[in-house]
């Protein structure tokens, strides 16, 4: 899996943007693997993350009635800074997403080497997107996963 | 009672950071109702999975021989800028640092509105700091807090002797 960041090195706000989103993620591994060992499936975490990605449809992306709106809500700084991410293609029915480093992996490598368990999480996380999507009359299609030893993500948002 | 949780620190970057540690809230929220959905017990596995996450912070602590010195590695640069932390009160056998504010909860607001539910899942939370220092040899006792309808959350460590 390789899972470097290249840019913003030495930058403080990326740094700090980075210790954020690790914290997530550590949270939702530990949350994850605590319903796991008492019986759950994967895909109570999936609807966890679904239904926080609908919440946020509703507020922080209420007024996205586009491709091109939502796009460019979805890049915080959090995402251009601490994730690499990237608006790599842009039209009217939709847009990829690349992320060229991710922090949730970073750690969830910390915290375990089984690489089964790291994709269970990482499409829990991603689950988050397609219920954003999915509010929006959108899909989203994950053609690419770090966490699936690409290089990349790359989240393709597409309307229907 | 109103709970009153402002945040009082306004840059663009606490304002980035607070956005994310908010979501963190949210997912835990949302884990803990769908683990719940599932069949789990919501206050079992809350106060188990948040546990672990206090014990696994305890890597990032180094060695220290008094209270004071974790309570200043406790009070960290992230801790300052997030949870506006004040130094209460500190001797060598305790200490009392308070909240002024918490993005965790203000994730959890976000939410749900149900007191009864907000009280039960900051207490869980609160479980971080009750893993942290059971791993590191302390001991901890949570005084008033924000989502009780307090103005700060109030954290109390109190050192131990470490065994031979």
């Amino acid at each position: 899996m390789k899972n470097v960041p290249e840019k913003y090195i030495g930058d403080k706000s990326a740094d700090t943007l980075r210790a954020a989103v690790e914290n997530q993620a550590k949270w939702l591994y530990y949350l994850t693997v605590e319903g796991m060992e008492r019986g759950l499936s994967g895909k109570f975490a999936e609807d966890a993350m679904r239904e926080l990605g609908e919440y946020y449809a509703d507020t922080e992306y209420l007024d996205c009635h586009t491709p091109k709106a939502l796009a460019g809500k979805l890049m915080r700084r959090s995402m251009e800074l601490g994730h690499e991410a990237e608006i790599s293609v842009l039209g009217e029915e939709g847009f990829d997403l690349t992320i060229g480093y991710c922090p949730m992996v970073h750690m969830w490598s910390e915290l375990t080497e089984d690489t089964e368990r790291i994709r269970v999480l990482c499409g829990a996380a991603c689950s988050m997107y397609e219920g954003i999507a999915g509010k929006k009359g959108m899909h989203v299609e994950r053609t690419a996963a770090i966490a699936q030893g690409c290089g990349s993500c790359c989240l393709k948002f597409r309307k229907g | 009672m109103e709970i009153k949780n402002i945040p009082l620190v306004n840059d663009r970057l606490s304002k980035e950071v607070r956005f994310e540690n908010e979501k963190r809230g949210m997912i835990y929220y949302q884990m803990v109702k769908h683990a719940a959905v599932a069949g789990l017990d919501k206050e079992t596995f809350a106060r188990a999975a948040v546990n672990r996450i206090g014990r696994d912070n305890s890597r990032d602590f180094g060695e220290y021989g008094t209270l004071p010195e974790f309570v200043y590695s406790f009070m960290n640069e992230g801790l300052i800028s997030q949870f506006r932390p004040e130094l209460k009160e500190m001797d060598d056998e305790s200490a009392r640092v308070d909240f002024h504010y918490c993005p965790m909860l203000g994730g959890l607001t976000n939410m749900t509105e149900d007191q009864e539910e907000l009280e039960l899942l900051c207490d869980c939370a609160m479980e971080t700091d009750r893993g942290l220092t059971s791993a590191v040899g302390l001991g901890f006792e949570l005084g008033r807090t924000i989502a009780n309808g307090h103005d700060t959350c109030e954290l109390c460590f109190k050192w131990k002797e470490k065994k031979a």
